[in-house]
């Protein structure tokens, strides 16, 4: 008979044996693999031509399957040819004017992209008398690292920790962001406060939906409110509250809190009459009912109209920025519109579409893992 | 009226009418249910059955008469009556097992356990420990431990309605109301039903309100059955209960019992009695044909 420690040194060894013999055919097989290639090709584009004559015969007709191949490289025919509209305008205005800026090339398009996105912009500092100190910078974080070392080692800083704190490392940290990081962080910024005013419209929803006398108080206006054209009320916005934050902040709560209460409203109305007497012969009070059986069953819910909602918090977002600002996405794009600076603008509008589409992505997959009864 | 005293009946109903903007729905409605009873209401499909119920339960008040439970006045739901609804019973967002425990939850724990639960669960360990044992003798009880962990929407609709009949049952009501629990079931898992439900009901002596459109199931469920009807006769609407009949056979009774001449004959003088759908059109046609009939009606709304 094995004993156990005999057993697991058998299986080691035998593990040890597997890996060996894997590592041996590991040369074999990606030659093989390589091999196999060509005749993949081949396949593959057999494969895109048998769909493509299926697509002929088949292009009007209801109730076909498109193929895998063939359904992606349609997908892709109008990105194209809007890629190659935009090439033949921009070559066509730079032969008749190389300074064009309004279809900027490929190559001021790039360094569009590096301007805004990894060149350092330095920010400007004021000294007492009210001039310009100009903060002279290096290239780079291994730069400033190597210039710190550099002084440690001729002993001007006393310890590690006071050349973190003094050296041109965390200078070049703390000052040298790119336009487009600063500019991201200052929207960021208005549109987490924004949410968190949102949020709190799902509570006024909640409230507003299960007591009939709070409904009777709110609801009318609550409706009105949400008929307000916010883009309308700005002005008023930037009267009342100033040219500060604070009023774009206000902008995205009144533009888009009436929308998430009265979809809380409408979503807790849905709940079943069932429910809440099932909890009543539970023993469960009134708030109970609310919090721990309508409440759950809607947030879900909620939680998506919420990220429905996220493209207009970005388009309040922009409006308010446009008309005042010190930095924000909005801001830079209405700034550089005024040298028609093409080059710049592109980059930040795919910033901030990759972003809504990265948080609204991240958003819907959080929304499916923690709430699993959902999907049904 | 001390507690000492055992009182005969748990569910009393005196002189009891029902009207919606003036239309009568229930005229003159009296009941007295006994302990360990299992009492079942059948009646045509907008008699007022459910109406009856929800009065018992709380979640509607009669506009005349008295409602009352152990000589007290029912005013709104709570945890001595249980229910099992068609559909809807259920909690969604919970597992099987969570929503069996909900009740206990509910009675132990206020808002503020509920919060501090999730912020120091240690302290709680050992309540939630024995509620889960007590949650699981129920599952048992009705036999989905193996369910335990699924999701309602997982489960079938048979298994479904016996997990809300668990659910009900943890709180020990004094009395469980059932609204048409096998509606919405096919008729095989609906006869699988009906022999679990007298069984339980055999094993717990639980008092039992049942209530369904179905004159056999009702015929063979229960131990005392009820008949409501459209009562035409002196000229007002509403329903009244036509027949009290005491149903002889012990539980838990076999299908067979179905196909007997006795269940026939108790079957034929209740259809006699007015249960007929049939004889419903009947009902309709001299609603309209004698208007007298229908001014009556609005007089007593007025």
């Amino acid at each position: 008979m094995q004993t156990k420690q005999n057993m697991f040194s058998l299986r080691f060894k035998q593990k040890l044996i597997d890996g060996g013999l894997w590592l041996a055919r590991l040369p074999g097989k990606t030659l093989e693999a390589f091999k196999r290639i060509p005749r993949l090709i081949v396949k593959e584009l057999f494969g895109i031509g048998k769909e493509f004559l299926e697509m002929i015969k088949n292009f009007y007709r209801l109730r076909t399957i498109p193929g895998k191949r063939i359904s992606f490289l349609l997908s892709l025919i109008l990105f194209l040819v809007c890629i190659k509209l935009y090439y033949n305008t921009s070559v066509e205005r730079h032969t008749e004017n190389p300074q064009d800026k309004l279809v900027p090339t490929g190559e001021q398009l790039w360094n569009g992209f590096r301007k805004t996105i990894f060149e350092v912009k330095i920010r400007e500092e004021y000294d007492t008398n009210g001039e310009v100190i100009k903060n002279e910078l290096p290239k780079s974080f291994r730069e400033a690292r190597k210039h710190d070392k550099q002084a440690f080692a001729d002993r001007k800083f006393v310890n590690k920790k006071e050349m973190w704190k003094n050296g041109a490392a965390r200078n070049y940290l703390k000052q040298g962001e790119s336009l487009l990081w600063q500019d991201t962080k200052a929207s960021g910024k208005r549109i987490l406060i924004a949410m968190v005013f949102i949020f709190f419209g799902i509570y006024i929803g909640l409230v507003m939906g299960a007591f009939p006398y709070a409904e009777k108080v709110l609801y009318r206006f609550v409706l009105f409110f949400d008929k307000i054209p916010a883009l309308a009320v700005l002005p008023i916005l930037f009267i009342i509250f100033g040219l500060g934050e604070t009023s774009k902040i206000a902008l995205i709560v009144i533009g888009v809190a009436p929308t998430v209460i009265l979809d809380t409203y409408l979503k807790v109305k849905e709940v079943h009459d069932e429910q809440l007497v099932k909890g009543m012969t539970m023993g469960a009070s009134q708030p109970e009912i609310v919090f721990r059986i309508i409440f759950p069953q809607i947030i879900p819910k909620v939680l998506d109209t919420v990220r429905l909602n996220f493209k207009a918090v970005i388009l309040f977002l922009i409006a308010g920025e446009a008309l005042a600002a010190e930095a924000g996405i909005g801001y830079r794009i209405f700034v550089v519109r005024r040298y028609m600076d093409m080059a710049t603008i592109f980059p930040y509008v795919v910033w901030i579409s990759m972003l809504a589409f990265i948080v609204d992505m991240a958003f819907r997959s959080w929304i499916s893992r923690q709430y699993k009864w959902l999907n049904k | 009226m001390g507690k000492n005293i055992d009182r005969k009946y748990v569910l009393e109903l005196f002189n009891v009418y029902q009207q919606y903007d003036g239309r009568i729905i229930l005229n003159d409605i009296s009941l007295r249910i006994r302990k360990g009873e299992f009492v079942s209401i059948v009646g045509p499909t907008g008699c007022g059955k459910s109406t009856i119920l929800r009065m018992v339960l709380g979640s509607e008040t009669p506009s005349q008469g008295i409602a009352a439970m152990e000589g007290h006045l029912i005013k709104r739901p709570d945890s001595r009556r249980g229910i099992v609804f068609q559909k809807y019973s259920l909690f969604d967002f919970m597992n099987v097992r969570d929503n069996v425990i909900f009740g206990l939850e509910l009675e132990h724990f206020n808002m503020m356990d509920n919060y501090l639960r999730k912020i120091v669960p240690f302290l709680y360990r050992k309540k939630v420990k024995n509620f889960r044992e007590e949650a699981d003798h129920f599952l048992e009880k009705v036999g989905l431990l193996e369910h335990a962990e699924n999701y309602p929407h997982q489960l079938s609709g048979g298994q479904r309605q016996r997990v809300a009949i668990a659910q009900a049952m943890i709180m020990k009501p004094q009395i469980l109301l059932m609204d048409e629990p096998l509606g919405a079931l096919d008729v095989g898992t609906r006869e699988a039903m009906q022999i679990f439900i007298q069984g339980l009901w055999s094993q717990t002596e639980q008092t039992i309100l049942f209530i369904t459109h179905d004159l056999e199931e009702a015929i063979f469920m229960g131990t005392r059955l009820i008949v409501l009807s459209q009562y035409y006769k002196d000229g007002k609407n509403g329903s009244k209960i036509v027949e009290d009949i005491k149903i002889p056979w012990p539980q838990p009774r076999p299908t067979t019992i179905k196909h007997t001449k006795e269940f026939s004959d108790i079957m034929e003088g209740i259809r006699h009695a007015g249960l007929d759908p049939t004889h419903m059109q009947d009902i309709n046609d001299f609603n309209i044909q004698h208007e007298d009939a229908l001014c009556s009606v609005k007089k007593v709304g007025e």
